[in-house]
């Protein structure tokens, strides 16, 4: 964070001090593709290493990493580390931290490296930081580079990675940064998928493939991987979608059947749509845990987010508040989701659901 | 026959404050602090481990010392001992500092790599911290192998068979004593109180002087440790030991929405058509 300190001030910059170089995002890749969480922090990573004046490195870890370098350098990586073998198709921690550890601390130190906060890289990303003696941030919402000023050595400390996070119940945006009383590199971070954007792909860019051999041992491959069952192969991404409806407690099963019909109506009006449920509907066994919407599921900010009967705790909120638009439909109009919506149907959803779908099947799109 | 340690933080209960209707005050008797959400359902699969396989449960916290207060609520259910690492130079660890704490902490109480009739369970993440970031940490410090975000587990022959959330599904795993494994809150709910556990901890623990439940100095099912005692790298712990601060925290202007409320499906359509 900017802030005032005296003229004439000794400065040094945190890739100096600590002896680290360029930005690095570790890209998840899920059966042969990269996750599109990696592919969002190609911007915020591509902004700063530029800012910066460093390279940007991606780095895959995968039993068969396919074309994914190609798409990465298009999308602004200077080179793409890759680390392939057969034992890395699913993710474990243990390989996976000795993969990234060792390329750190054995061949280059980033001064910041990124991973979405995805099941993976929060799992992932504090492991590596123990290993390897650095701090790390969890799901950040956004990122950013700045000095420091460090009253006790009276130094300010720039090119400082700003990791800034909702926290104290989304009242407050923290901004994290590495302690100037022991600055350790790299600078680490996780960011919530559906945060950023996909930067727009260049194919006339060129980069370098790296490819890189860890030194596993075996009992890196302690855990054992008896069975992955992932719904289809289909992975759930809610925020993709131009509408989405999720529904309560409240719905049940009834309430949830409505929901359905409502989304069947809009993709048929050729809408991308999708369905989710608040955490109280996931507990209560309504809705997969994939679909839920919130502090603890996805991060999602939709052109349009319907809550049907939802009365928004705030861990719920942080998962959707930043929807372009918010609809609800609850018949309590004092309720935290009426109050932080942009229109409300004040009535009961058996009612409101099927009339809104009959609006739909007759052209109402909600303005997508 | 295995120990289950359980990580368990005391956190401060969201929102929960309730005010004395007779002063119009906050009424601070009503302990404003719980046991972590996710750390309930850890202990929970702690004590159906136990049922199984029999063995102690042991929960470890980092925290002031009226951290006490949460764990006592776990002897309730059936915990067999706790220990509490407080100590003031604590004060401002992060994510890095607590899993280097609470693994030499567990170190400190005979949990060792050189033994294998032991397991590590903690909560997913925090409702205060919400980082997940510890488990893993302790994990690490502890150079044992982990799985988090698990919903189902079994123990049989020294090896634990387990179930992960993932996006979209879940994972199969399986892996040797000991290790760590943070538990979901899709697991089960922490049962309630035990009449013959109530009845021991009830022995175990006094009033202090404003009234509020403390052990006993010679209570024998808990232990305060000390920064000193455990045998902490100062150096390592509290804010400076620290790889991260928080270097601000400005408030966030909710954003303000132009609110139309209406009464059915046909006026939301006029309102909608009015934002095009």
């Amino acid at each position: 964070m900017s802030q005032d300190w005296p003229e004439g001030t000794d400065e040094i910059r945190f890739s100096d001090a600590t002896e680290s170089s360029g930005v690095m995002v570790f890209c998840e890749m899920v059966q042969g593709l990269p996750l599109p969480v990696g592919l969002e922090l190609m911007g915020p990573a591509r902004e700063m290493a530029d800012q910066l004046g460093v390279s940007l490195s991606a780095m895959l870890v995968h039993h068969d990493v396919g074309d994914a370098s190609t798409e990465l350098i298009g999308l602004g990586a200077d080179e793409v580390i890759i680390i392939e073998d057969p034992r890395l198709e699913h993710y474990t921690t243990l390989p996976y931290t000795r993969a990234i550890s060792d390329y750190i601390t054995l061949v280059h130190r980033p001064e910041i490296l990124l991973m979405g906060a995805t099941t993976t890289g929060r799992d992932l990303a504090p492991r590596i930081a123990s290993r390897i003696d650095a701090g790390v941030t969890a799901d950040c919402t956004k990122l950013s580079v700045g000095p420091f000023y460090h009253r006790r050595s009276k130094q300010v400390i720039t090119h400082m990675l700003e990791a800034h996070r909702p926290s104290f119940g989304e009242t407050k945006l923290a901004c994290i940064m590495s302690n100037p009383e022991s600055l350790w590199a790299p600078a680490m971070a996780t960011a919530r998928p559906g945060i950023f954007v996909v930067p727009e792909s260049d194919s006339s860019r060129t980069g370098e493939v790296v490819p890189f051999s860890p030194e596993f041992v075996d009992s890196d491959f302690i855990v054992e991987v008896i069975e992955v069952v992932r719904g289809g192969g289909a992975r759930i991404e809610l925020g993709l979608n131009k509408v989405v409806v999720a529904g309560g407690v409240p719905c049940g099963q009834t309430g949830f059947r409505e929901i359905h019909a409502l989304c069947e109506a809009l993709a048929e009006q050729g809408v991308s749509v999708d369905w989710g449920a608040s955490r109280a509907a996931v507990d209560a066994g309504h809705a997969p845990h994939s679909r839920q919407v919130g502090q603890t599921g996805q991060s999602i900010r939709p052109p349009v987010y319907l809550a049907v009967a939802i009365s928004g705790a705030p861990q719920h909120m942080a998962g959707m508040q930043d929807s372009a638009r918010i609809i609800a439909i609850n018949t309590d109009s004092n309720c935290n989701m009426v109050q932080s919506a942009d229109a409300a149907i004040i009535g009961d959803y058996r009612n409101v659901m099927p009339q809104l779908t009959a609006a739909v099947k007759s052209g109402f799109t909600f303005g997508i | 026959m295995m120990d289950i340690v359980v990580l368990l933080k005391q956190v401060p209960k969201p929102k929960e404050m309730r005010v004395d209707e007779a002063t119009g005050t906050l009424d601070r008797a009503t302990a404003p602090s719980q046991i972590n959400q996710d750390c309930q359902h850890a202990l929970e699969m702690a004590l159906l481990l136990k049922e199984q396989h029999g063995g102690r449960v042991v929960v470890v916290s980092m925290g002031p010392p009226n951290v006490q207060m949460s764990h006592i609520t776990a002897l309730e259910r059936g915990v067999d001992e706790t220990v509490l690492l407080s100590d003031r130079k604590l004060g401002g660890s992060d994510t890095w500092a607590t899993g280097y704490a609470l693994a030499e902490t567990l170190r400190y109480i005979g949990y060792t790599e050189e033994r294998t009739d032991w397991m590590v369970l903690g909560g997913r993440q925090t409702t205060d911290g919400d980082t997940a970031h510890v488990p893993s940490q302790v994990a690490e410090n502890l150079g044992l192998p982990q799985v988090t975000l698990v919903e189902h587990c079994e123990v049989a022959d020294g090896r634990v068979t387990v179930r992960r959330i993932v996006e979209g599904g879940s994972m199969h795993l399986r892996l040797p004593l000991p290790c760590l494994l943070s538990i979901a809150p899709t697991s089960p709910a922490l049962r309630g109180r035990s009449a013959k556990s109530a009845i021991k901890v009830k022995r175990a623990v006094t009033k202090d002087d404003r009234g509020r439940q403390i052990f006993k100095e010679d209570s024998g099912v808990f232990r305060m440790v000390s920064v000193e005692e455990v045998g902490l790298v100062e150096s390592s712990v509290g804010l400076n030991g620290s790889p991260t601060i928080v270097a601000a925290a400005p408030k966030v202007e909710p954003v303000t929405r132009d609110l139309q409320v209406v009464a059915d499906a046909a006026a939301l359509v006029s309102v909608v058509e009015g934002w095009q």
